[in-house]
């Protein structure tokens, strides 16, 4: 442990403790949490206090329990499109660096073309028709962040699948999954690792965005719609009633991308340092 | 014309030991040598032809002498024939003189069988003179003698009495260069004057100086026969090209190494086979005979004499569009040693990647053994083709531990059933290269080696196949001077060890100078031999 | 030349998928999409608008007609008729471009500025730097209308002076055009500060890496050899042979500021085209969504072709000069 601290994972440590801390927080708000996050268990914007940690909302919805039923469905959101992320982004990387030639020059191709388009626009157009089912939202994710890891996880494995040990144990007759598992696996995975931990971060953003935007599925209950919902309260920034209905969710957004985006940067710095 | 001495089918049997059977024609005046190591039977060979053998040994075979069969003499008329006729000179050792007899009386007691003893005296005198003795040596019992004295008595009671045929078991061993220059001469005259000589010896600077014809004996049995300048020049017989090229005379630059040791000859097979650098299955079943490769040359192997195992033929390779290799032809024989130097960024490492099937030529061929090199063959088969890459940390995978680098070719070509056969063979695999095999080495991530650790764990890979051919590019180039001494000796120490065709790509001309048997310059695109001592300068020109 | 041919096919695939999207739908897209919720607040379609959206969608007809019907009308700039505003669609967005432009260029106005500043001096500080970099790295993924709704919330209700919503005060008689510009200045401050901190450390690292990069060149050390003035070697040397990366990286970060944008003017109710687009969201207004689809893609196209212009001109210079 101390040795761990003093190469440096010291940071690598804080932040999985905060966001260990962060889940046991909602895991608990999820589940013995009295409230329920969808039907009203007290007054209209009530206050915080020993009833309801955080208030309740204009509907007399507890915060906390939405907090955490929200937490659960935006890091479910995330964790999927950062897989499906990791899964399209590093196959078709792997592939379009091992393989090169028409296969690399098809995959750069599609990474090109979305890498150009501007990605909220097309949520947004994709969402109005299509951001009701959850499903969708998380595939739309994922095919407009797939690119970048792609494109890194090709270059990536075109460099180590030069190097010259490659060349020799393919020589002695070592086939593509061996040299994948044995030879490319250590220098690859980190890179799809990074790029699908930063895709976490991000896709529950642009969840959160869509949402907001009032293009995600109504009865789900997540952040971006309860800060949608509070924003379009009449005149909630003359009254108290923002500090805890708009600023909890705004917090916690705010508190768990901050946790993902240090934690993929941390694992960024170390594990692909001058590498890439 | 019949020949003057004609041995034929010679074969002797001690325990352990096997003769022949040998045959040889020796014309009048000629010399002919026979050389060998020690225990290859020159001198059983040299007995069985003046029919010196015991009944024990089962003699074989016959002797013609001026077309008369020395075996089918009666015992009385061989005595009578003996030092008349035909006489050897036996290997230098007080114990072949009487302790009791001075030298002078040796060579009387001879001379009396054809001289009156009044011309005794004289010609005893004339004798020691044409040896080189003085008068009053003579006069010395042999425990009195020195060791050139007795040589020189011997030899001159073998031509007291001027015989037809003479053999002479290393004529020279125990004399100094002046004596050394004059008994040859002798030789030389007396062979001018008809005698045929049988020159069993080690010592291949005789054959040089004396002889034209030269014999190679191994297992009892002539491995190759040639005209003697040919045989030093370029032998073919594996077993020949190792014997000559142990010898400083001949390569007085080159760091010397013996024909690597090995079972020694058995019966039934080819008598080299255990220790021969090029054999195959089929050299196991039966002994080869002597068979005509070329005018004049006779030599008895399986493949036909020193085969090639690599050969390139009229390589030539350009990048963007600037020819780099321009029609490169070379030949590595089996177990040699070929350094190919040039100055830096000259196409060396192309060439080295194209030979050892990393890159495909513009056009020309590669062929290994013979045949088109399938490379992808030879890369993961035992007894192929391997490449010693010039980067060594390069080449190996950082995160793997040494065991298991140097395991992978093996693993990958399903070498081993057992992990712990596997184990067996890396640690020494790794003995062999100079590495200790502790648990910690073995253990350890190869990007956490140091230089020359990563040079020796990258060997002892390349080796797992048992390459037959081993290209090394530039393998000292990482190195400082002391590491590179040792790693010198290492890659030539294993080369002769494993017995496979080693080609070293550098361009240090003291590298290629010591370890090579012969050094290529490559100029022009194009491979050339060049002169151990002027490399540098080629080099310079080359530039 | 490459390049463009591969935005061009970008945009192909775009339009291609924008006219599709609508028609890929299961059954019926527009019952389907009138029928499903997306805010609390539903407005089914009424018979005359449904009219309106089969006579643009063309659903009746072969898939090619659509499509070439669909592809000559969009080039004589027709991007349908819009059912909320009852407007023709590319009328509503030209209408309100210029608000959204001119916030993203006051943003811009804000930001650039600011990062190469602070780029200039980070170069020069090691400490300020490490500070700086962290800070920007950890903010640097911020949603934009997160920020504009954390200052809205802890800044414009605490001060009477700042506009909460609008483009600029309703009814409003000016007596000349510095109190416009004034007024416009004020409404637009909080969303292009909002921008400003959203955007602030991609320009930031940009500079930051093009400077040190030219600090390490020779002809920086040669000029100080010259003995020239600390600001002049700034300006003249290092500013100007930094630039063409930054403002590369101004055209390429159009496409996410441009979505930025769009979700902060909604923050702040500016009228630009993202308030339209979710007007457009809000009242199912496909015509609508799919217009402002489009030109946004021609916009971030533009400015990517405009930055590998720059870059491709910049390394011919080079050539030319070595």
């Amino acid at each position: 442990m101390g040795k761990a601290i003093r190469k440096g994972w010291g940071p690598l440590l804080l932040l999985c403790a905060g966001l260990l801390i962060l889940t046991l927080f909602f895991a608990w708000g999820a589940l013995a949490w009295p409230c329920s996050p969808t039907q009203p268990s007290g007054d209209s914007l009530e206050a915080p206090g020993p009833a309801h940690w955080l208030g309740t909302d204009d509907l007399g919805i507890d915060i906390y329990a939405q907090l955490s039923r929200g937490f659960f469905s935006s890091m479910g959101l995330g964790l999927a499109c950062g897989a499906l992320t990791a899964l399209i982004g590093g196959g078709l990387g792997m592939l379009a660096g091992y393989k090169g030639g028409g296969v690399q020059a098809a995959v750069d191709l599609a990474v090109q073309v979305f890498l150009a388009v501007p990605q909220l626009p097309v949520l947004i157009v994709l969402g109005a028709f299509w951001g009701q089912d959850r499903r969708l939202v998380i595939g739309l994710i994922a095919a407009f962040s797939w690119a970048p890891v792609a494109k890194q996880t090709a270059a990536k494995t075109r460099s180590a699948a030069h190097r010259t040990y490659v060349q020799a144990a393919r020589s002695w007759g070592a086939n593509s999954w061996y040299i994948l598992k044995n030879h490319l696996a250590a220098d690859v995975l980190p890179v799809v690792l990074v790029g699908a931990l930063a895709v976490v971060g991000k896709a529950i953003l642009q969840e959160s965005a869509l949402a907001y935007l009032g293009l995600s599925d109504p009865t789900a209950k997540s952040w971006g719609l309860m800060i949608n919902r509070a924003s379009r309260f009449a005149g909630i920034y003359f009254t108290d009633y923002w500090k805890w209905w708009l600023a909890a969710p705004v917090a916690a957004l705010m508190l768990t991308i901050l946790f993902t985006r240090l934690l993929a940067r941390w694992l960024e710095q170390r594990l692909l340092e001058g590498s890439v | 014309m019949t020949p003057r001495v004609r041995l034929e089918g010679l074969t002797a049997r001690y325990p352990g030991f096997c003769l022949g059977p040998v045959s040889l024609d020796l014309a009048a005046g000629e010399c002919l040598a026979v050389v060998g190591e020690s225990g290859s039977g020159k001198s059983t060979l040299a007995r069985a032809a003046v029919r010196l053998l015991d009944k024990d040994a089962a003699p074989g075979g016959r002797v013609w002498l001026d077309g008369q069969d020395l075996t089918a003499l009666p015992p009385k008329e061989l005595a009578d024939w003996r030092m008349a006729r035909f006489s050897i000179g036996f290997q230098n050792a007080h114990g072949w003189l009487n302790p009791s007899l001075t030298l002078g009386q040796h060579l009387e007691e001879l001379l009396a069988r054809r001289y009156p003893r009044a011309e005794r005296a004289g010609r005893a005198a004339l004798l020691a003179g044409e040896v080189g003795l003085e008068v009053r040596d003579l006069g010395l019992l042999p425990r009195q003698a020195s060791g050139g004295m007795v040589q020189k008595t011997l030899l001159a009671l073998a031509l007291a009495l001027d015989p037809d045929f003479v053999v002479l078991d290393e004529p020279t061993g125990a004399l100094d260069e002046v004596s050394r220059r004059r008994v040859l001469e002798l030789i030389r005259r007396r062979a001018a004057a008809g005698t045929a000589f049988l020159l069993v010896t080690h010592d291949v600077t005789v054959a040089r100086a004396l002889c034209a014809r030269s014999c190679v004996l191994y297992g009892g049995r002539v491995m190759e026969l040639a005209p003697t300048a040919e045989l030093l020049a370029d032998p073919r017989h594996p077993y020949s090209r190792g014997l000559i090229r142990s010898f400083p005379e001949l390569y007085p630059q080159r760091d010397l190494w013996g024909i690597r040791p090995g079972p020694g000859p058995r019966e039934g097979e080819c008598p080299f086979r255990g220790r021969c650098t090029q054999c195959m299955p089929a050299c196991a079943t039966g002994v080869p005979e002597l068979a005509e490769i070329g005018p004049g040359r006779q030599v008895a192997c399986v493949r036909g004499g020193i085969a090639a195992a690599l050969t390139a033929r009229d390589i030539a390779k350009q990048f963007d569009g600037k020819p780099v290799l321009t029609g490169a032809n070379l030949r590595l024989d089996c177990g040699e040693t070929v350094a190919l130097v040039g100055p830096s960024g000259i196409g060396k490492s192309t060439l080295a990647a194209i030979l050892a099937g990393f890159l495909p030529p513009d056009s020309g061929r590669v062929l290994v053994n013979g045949e088109a090199a399938d490379f992808a063959r030879l890369h993961r088969a035992p007894g192929g083709v391997q490449l010693l890459w010039q980067d060594s940390f390069a080449a190996l995978n950082p995160r793997f531990t040494v065991e298991r680098a140097v395991a992978e070719p093996g693993v990958l070509a399903k070498l081993w059933a057992s992990p712990d056969q596997q184990h067996e063979r890396v640690v020494q695999l790794l003995r062999q290269v100079g590495l200790d095999p502790t648990p910690q080495l073995l253990a350890r991530p190869t990007g956490a080696l140091s230089g020359g650790q990563a040079q020796r764990v990258a060997m002892a890979r390349a080796l797992v196949l048992r390459p037959a051919v081993l290209v090394a590019d530039e393998p000292t180039a990482q190195l400082d001077a002391s590491g590179r001494a040792n790693l010198l000796r290492l890659l030539k120490g294993m080369q002769n060890a494993e017995g496979c065709a080693l080609l070293v790509v550098t361009h240090d001309p003291h590298a290629a100078r010591k370890i090579a048997d012969r050094v290529l310059l490559l100029k022009h695109g194009r491979l050339q031999p060049v002169d151990p001592d002027k490399i540098e300068q080629e080099l310079e020109d080359a530039q | 030349m490459r390049r463009a041919a591969l935005l061009l096919a970008t945009f192909a695939v775009i339009y291609l998928c924008n006219f599709f999207i609508p028609r890929l739908m299961p059954g019926d897209p527009l019952q389907y999409s009138s029928s499903v919720s997306g805010e609390d607040m539903t407005v089914p379609y009424n018979a005359e608008q449904l009219d309106q959206l089969r006579a643009y969608y063309g659903l009746d007809q072969p898939l090619l007609t659509q499509f070439a019907r669909t592809l000559a009308a969009n080039l004589q700039g027709d991007l349908g008729q819009s059912i909320h505003y009852k407007q023709p669609v590319s009328a509503v967005i030209l209408g309100r471009l210029p608000w959204t432009l001119g916030l993203m260029a006051f943003s811009t106005a804000l930001s650039l500025p600011l990062a190469v500043a602070l780029a200039l001096v980070c170069v020069r500080r090691p400490r300020m730097d490490k500070a700086v970099y962290g800070a920007f790295s950890a903010i640097c993924q911020l949603p934009p209308y997160l920020v504009g709704l954390a200052l809205l919330f802890l800044v414009a209700a605490r001060v009477d002076w700042l506009p909460l919503s609008g483009g600029e005060t309703a009814f409003a008689r000016y007596t000349g055009l510095a109190q416009r510009l004034g007024d416009l200045a004020l409404h637009g401050l909080l969303p292009a500060v909002s921008l400003c901190v959203v955007s602030l450390p991609g320009y930031f690292f940009t500079a930051r890496a093009s400077f040190l990069s030219v600090r390490r060149q020779p002809y920086l050390l040669a000029a100080r050899a010259r003995g020239l003035k600390e600001g002049l070697v700034r300006r003249r040397y290092i500013l100007r042979n930094a630039a063409t990366p930054i403002v590369a990286k101004l055209f390429l970060s159009i496409g996410g500021l441009m979505g930025s944008t769009l979700l902060v003017e909604n923050v702040f109710a500016y009228p630009g085209v993202g308030t339209v687009l979710r007007e457009a969201v809000r009242y199912r207004d496909y015509p609508l969504i799919q217009g402002v689809f489009l030109f946004s893609t021609v916009l971030v196209l533009a400015g990517m072709l405009a930055s590998d212009r720059l870059c491709a001109g910049l390394d011919k210079g080079v050539r030319q000069d070595g």
